[in-house]
C-alpha cells in the first residue's frame, strides 16, 4: 500500500514568499562553505545528506488531499483541498498509461479547504470517468454544486461530464471499496467531520483530520484508540500546540501533536503522519514542531515505539 | 492515586505521588480542583510539587488547564515546582510553560509567595 500526500495544509492554502526562497539559498550556500561539486550527483548527495529539510525542501502549501494506492487500479482519495488539482493532472497521466478510470473520494467534511480543489479536477470533465463520493454528510453534492454556482465560479457543476455517485456512509459500519475495507468514525468538528480507516492487503491506514479531542471524555478517547488500533499509519490533524488546543483554540475543531502521539501510543500504531499544518507556519516552524514531537514520543514511549513523520506535499509513504 | 497535601506558610501545597495518564487523570482532577478551592480560602496560592511525578500525558496536562481555568475566577495563583527533566520538556513541547509560573524547587516557590 502506498500513501501519497498532495496537500497537507489546513484552513487555507499558502505559498512560499520569494524572501523565504532567498533565505533557503543563503542557508544552503553557507552550508556548502565554498565547496566545489564535480557533478550533479555530488550536488544531490550534498543536498540530501547535509541540508536540513527546511533548507533543501518545503512542506508545501496545498490544502488537504491524500491519495491511497490500495488493492485495485481504482483511485482512492481523501478530501479535495487545493492539492486535488495536481493529483488530477498526475492521475490523468497514469490513466493514459493504463490505470483505471474510477475515483473513490472520501470526504472528512465539507469545509472549504477540503473542497476547493474539485472545480480544478480535470478528470471530472471526462465522460469516461466515474467519480464516487463517500462521506458521513448527505450534503456532498449540495456543497459541490454550491461552490460552482455562478456567483462563485465560472464553470457550473452541470458542465462536468463524468459519471457521479454520492454515497452516505454510517459511522461504525464498513464498506468494501476498491479492494479495501473502509470504516468510518464520527469526529468532533463544527458541523461534524469523519475519519476513515482503510484496510487493504493486510495493511491499514487511518485518515483523521479536523478532529478535536475532548481529553476529559474518556469514552470518546477510547473510541479513537480502538479505531487507530495497530494501524500501520495514522494521518492526524496536529494543527495546534496542546496549550492552544485546550485554551484559546478550544472548540476550534483541531488537535495537537501531543494528543496524536498519546493516542497512537495507546493504540500501538506504527507510524504517525502529522497533518493539516497551520498555514501561518513557515518550513522552519513546522520542522521544529516535528522535532519536538519526535522528542515527545521518545520521552513518552513506554511499550511500543512510534515513528513520527511530518507530512509534506509530495511525500510518499510505502507500507 | 498517591496524594499528599499540606499547608505551608499559609499556602496550599499538593504532592501528586505518581505519573498522570489516562488511567488516573480523573482522580487527579478530583484531588486537584478541591485544592484550588482550599487555596481560594487561604492565601490564594496553590503550589503543585511534581517531585514524585515521572511524566504526565496530555490528559493530565488538560487537568492542569482545568485547574487554571477554575483558579482564575477565584483569584488563585497556581505555581508548579520540582519538575524533573522529562516534565520540563513536556511542559515546553506542549506549550504549557507559557501558561504556568514554574519554579525550580519548593523553596523558591515559597519565597516567591512571600514576596507577593
Amino acid at each position: 500500500m502506498l500513501v501519497r500526500f498532495w496537500g497537507t495544509r489546513g484552513s487555507l492554502p499558502t505559498a512560499m514568499r520569494s524572501s523565504e526562497v532567498r533565505d533557503k539559498l543563503i542557508a544552503a550556500l553557507k552550508a556548502a562553505d565554498g565547496r566545489h561539486f564535480r557533478s550533479d550527483s555530488d550536488i544531490e548527495k550534498f543536498i540530501d545528506n547535509e541540508l536540513d529539510f527546511p533548507v533543501r525542501s518545503t512542506y508545501g502549501g496545498a490544502s488537504s488531499c491524500v491519495e491511497l494506492e490500495g488493492a485495485s487500479d481504482e483511485y482512492i482519495v481523501c478530501d479535495m483541498g487545493s492539492g486535488m488539482r495536481e493529483f488530477g493532472l498526475d492521475a490523468m497521466r497514469r490513466s493514459r498509461e493504463g490505470r483505471g478510470k474510477t475515483y473513490n473520494i472520501f470526504m472528512s467534511h465539507l469545509h472549504w479547504d477540503h473542497l476547493m480543489g474539485f472545480p480544478f479536477f480535470v478528470p471530472a470533465f471526462n465522460p469516461d470517468i466515474t467519480i464516487r463520493f463517500f462521506g458521513g454528510h448527505d450534503t456532498i453534492e449540495q456543497a459541490l454544486r454550491r461552490q460552482q454556482e455562478k456567483i462563485s465560479f465560472p464553470v457550473p457543476f452541470d458542465f462536468l461530464k463524468a459519471r457521479f455517485e454520492f454515497n452516505t456512509l454510517v459511522a461504525g459500519e464498513s464498506v468494501e471499496v476498491a479492494g479495501c475495507r473502509v470504516e468510518m468514525i464520527q469526529q468532533h468538528h463544527d458541523n461534524g467531520s469523519y475519519g476513515y480507516r482503510f484496510s487493504c492487503n493486510g495493511k491499514s491506514v487511518v485518515y483523521s483530520t479536523d478532529s478535536e479531542h475532548k481529553l476529559e471524555d474518556g469514552v470518546s478517547m477510547q473510541r479513537f484508540v480502538d479505531f487507530f488500533r495497530d494501524a500501520d499509519l495514522v494521518i492526524m490533524d496536529t494543527m495546534y500546540s496542546l496549550a492552544d488546543a485546550v485554551s484559546m483554540k478550544a472548540d476550534w475543531g483541531h488537535s495537537s501533536n501531543v494528543v496524536a502521539v498519546d493516542l497512537c501510543h495507546r493504540a500501538r500504531a506504527r507510524r504517525l503522519a502529522m497533518f493539516h499544518h497551520e498555514p501561518i507556519f513557515d518550513d522552519y516552524t513546522i520542522r521544529k514542531i516535528h522535532l519536538d514531537t519526535i522528542r515527545y514520543e521518545e520521552l513518552m514511549n513506554r511499550e511500543s515505539a512510534l515513528e513520527v513523520l511530518c507530512a509534506y506535499d509530495g511525500l510518499e509513504v510505502k507500507l | 492515586m498517591n496524594w499528599k497535601q499540606e499547608l505551608i506558610q499559609g499556602n496550599v501545597i499538593v504532592f501528586p505521588g505518581e505519573t498522570v495518564d489516562h488511567e488516573n487523570a480523573e482522580e487527579f482532577e478530583t484531588r486537584l480542583l478541591p485544592a484550588v478551592d482550599e487555596a481560594a480560602s487561604t492565601s490564594g496560592i496553590l503550589i503543585i510539587d511534581f517531585r514524585n511525578v515521572d511524566y504526565m500525558t496530555s490528559i493530565g496536562l488538560r487537568v492542569l488547564m482545568t485547574a487554571a481555568k477554575t483558579a482564575g475566577p477565584v483569584s488563585v495563583n497556581i505555581l508548579v515546582t520540582e519538575m524533573n527533566e522529562t516534565m520540563q520538556e513536556i511542559f515546553k513541547i506542549s506549550g504549557f510553560e507559557k501558561l504556568f509560573a514554574i519554579h525550580e524547587n519548593l523553596e523558591s516557590a515559597l519565597a516567591a509567595t512571600s514576596a507577593t
